[in-house]
């Protein structure tokens, strides 16, 4: 089990909230999905997801040859455990057991 | 402090319902997928020659292909693992097909008539859809639930 770490990379309230979204997939999220859910401006998602990259906790992708160019997010290693980790702080914070996130 | 933390707990369950209500899958998805299963019931029942029988899976799997890139280009999401997916949904999945293939190829060697491989093939394609929207709504109730 992750030891609870608190992340202020992760922190952020649309960093939290586009990790949340990457690890509930385990797979791979398009830019633009990651933007209606969050219902966030192109401009803000870039911000902090250029954030998390810096940090190592997501790849960016950008196939070719497919027509439009679309961005896909996913996320590394190091970023799952960093969430995990954040998320069994504010679980131990508010007193609840650190399960499965 | 605790509120905060409150307050970002119920941020990751607010992205995961929302994620949730966004992911229904395409009708076109589950009906092509079960029309692929259904084919091959269909080769393996009426026996078609090797030849004929590696083009049909050829088929199939350019077919399924086709489909995974459809789905993730309409969708915006792709999990490829089995740590996202409702794992459970897919070995079911293959069981009942499995069983349909042999029950096909049984038709093929034992019975008289050919009318059981339509049958089976129609029960094919019904069941792949009731399948590929079981899935989805378990995968929905679990992304929910885990919030």
């Amino acid at each position: 089990m992750t030891d609870p770490a608190f992340d202020e990379v992760v922190h952020a309230p649309q960093r939290l909230r586009t990790m949340a979204l990457l690890v509930a997939v385990a797979g791979q999220v398009e830019f633009a999905t990651i933007r209606d859910v969050l219902s966030v401006a192109d401009s803000v998602l870039s911000k902090h997801l250029k954030v998390l990259r810096d940090a190592g906790y997501i790849e960016l992708r950008k196939p070719t040859g497919q027509g439009r160019v679309r961005t896909w997010v996913q996320l590394t290693p190091a970023g799952g455990q960093a969430y995990t980790a954040h998320v069994a702080a504010l679980r131990e914070i508010v007193g609840r057991t650190p399960d499965a996130v | 402090m605790e509120n905060e933390a409150e307050e970002q707990l119920a941020l990751i369950a607010d992205t995961r319902a929302r994620l949730a209500a966004r992911l229904t899958t395409p009708w076109w998805y589950h009906l092509s997928l079960a029309a692929l299963m259904g084919v091959l019931v269909l080769a393996i029942g009426f026996g078609v020659g090797t030849g004929w029988f590696a083009l049909v899976v050829a088929v199939v799997v350019v077919g399924e292909g086709v489909l995974i890139g459809a789905y993730r280009s309409t969708m915006g999401v792709w999990t490829a693992t089995w740590d996202g997916f409702p794992s459970s949904t897919v070995w079911v999945a293959f069981g009942v097909a499995l069983a349909l293939f042999a029950a096909s190829a049984a038709v093929h060697l034992w019975a008289a008539v050919v009318w059981p491989i339509w049958v089976l093939a129609a029960v094919t394609v019904v069941g792949f859809v009731a399948l590929g929207r079981w899935t989805d709504a378990v995968w929905r109730r679990r992304l929910k639930a885990d919030a």
